[in-house]
């Protein structure tokens, strides 16, 4: 009976140093990254009647799983030097998704990123026509006029694919490419949209965008249970 | 990774530099009321050529034909336009009346007006009776009013 009543104690105590064997915690460095979109800056060289701003984020759920998000805000400005009439487009978009790293790291420290992912999006604005100028040949008579301001709105699907890399300790650069798909736009029927902050030409049920970011991660220490690595050190 | 993000990132702006779009418009902005004429035996419309006919907007000739339909482009300042249908030496003077909308074709071509028909008024001198068959004058091709002579 001794004997039995050791054994148990035995059995117990051995079956507690394997579970406290497996909470053994590892430290994991995670973080929150904010950037900016560096592409903005540079079209404006390239289509002078863009203006535009985006800011991005990311934070880490689970070991490749990331939230994603951005915020841009777009300003389009065309007058009577290129086109018939003026036009002002202000307006602003937000988008929400997930990213799947699907870069294998052995090095648990090492934080670069090829990801895909998607991303729901919806876009506000208004837009405006003004100084437009009607020549009626047959009645020998010109006509201008302008548009009331209007309120559009349109929801979008984004699936991006693009890679982060770490340039300096915490500063990551890269780079998305993105298929955007149109949902749904409220439509104005006197004018449709130049364009859709946030995903293009507005005469376009489906746009491909390309961003080049600069990112700034805050990092956290996080600690989690690694079983299997624990398992293969019993 | 960080040198084939760089060349990426390069090569995509390059490509964007070249995707400029020109400007130029390719598309008929005339937006015209079709008329056709008919007359009417017995309760069967037929189609009619009209010999002869003149049409006048604005002390203009506009027409000058053997006809058997016409396209005419209403005033795009006014709410009402009025033309003269003149065969040989008989003059009748149609009045159309209709409610403007200005809207855009294209960021390329501009802006142009279409227009929704209330009400054609003829003096009933050559025109015996009028038909609005469809309102609505926009870019479509088709036919709005029927004329009878």
């Amino acid at each position: 009976m001794k004997l039995i009543f050791y054994f148990f104690i035995s059995c117990i105590i051995l079956l507690y140093t394997e579970k406290s064997f497996a909470r053994e915690r590892l430290v994991k460095d995670r973080g929150i990254r904010f950037g900016t979109d560096l592409s903005e800056f540079v079209l404006p060289l390239f289509y002078p009647e863009t203006r535009g701003y985006e800011f991005l984020a990311d934070f880490q759920i689970l070991d490749n799983i990331f939230i994603a998000g951005e915020y841009g805000i777009s300003r389009i400005k065309l007058d009577t030097d290129s086109y018939k009439f003026n036009y002002d487009l202000n307006g602003s978009f937000i988008k929400l998704g997930l990213n799947r790293n699907i870069l294998k790291h052995d090095d648990i420290t090492k934080n670069d990123l090829l990801f895909v992912g998607f991303r729901y999006s919806f876009s506000r604005f208004k837009h405006k026509a003004s100084n437009i100028n009607i020549i009626d040949e047959q009645w020998d008579e010109v006509i201008i006029t302008e548009t009331e301001e209007i309120s559009l709105s349109c929801h979008y699907i984004d699936l991006v694919a693009g890679v982060k890399t770490e340039l300096f300790k915490n500063i990551y650069i890269g780079w998305t490419i993105r298929g955007m798909i149109r949902l749904k736009l409220k439509s104005d029927d006197i004018m449709s949209p130049y364009f859709i902050p946030g995903f293009g030409k507005g005469d376009k049920n489906a746009a491909i965008g390309f961003n080049y970011s600069i990112y700034y991660r805050i990092p956290y220490k996080i600690s989690v249970k690694e079983k299997k690595k624990n398992k293969e050190s019993t | 990774m960080k040198c084939i993000s760089g060349i990426i990132a390069i090569l995509t702006l390059l490509l964007l530099a070249n995707c400029e779009e020109s400007i130029q418009c390719t598309e008929d902005i005339e937006i015209s009321v079709n008329i056709d004429f008919k007359t009417l035996s017995s309760g069967v419309k037929k189609d009619t050529l009209i010999n002869n006919l003149t049409v006048i907007a604005k002390d203009t000739p506009y027409y000058n034909s053997n006809l058997n339909s016409i396209s005419l482009a209403l005033s795009q300042s006014s709410d009402t336009s009025e033309f003269q249908f003149v065969v040989d030496t008989v003059l009748d003077t149609i009045s159309f009346y209709s409610k403007r909308e200005h809207f855009m074709i294209s960021f390329e071509c501009g802006f142009a007006t279409r227009f929704i028909l209330e009400k054609v008024i003829s003096q009933d001198i050559l025109i015996d009776s009028i038909s609005i068959i469809n309102p609505n004058v926009d870019r479509f091709d088709e036919t709005h009013i029927l004329f009878f002579y």
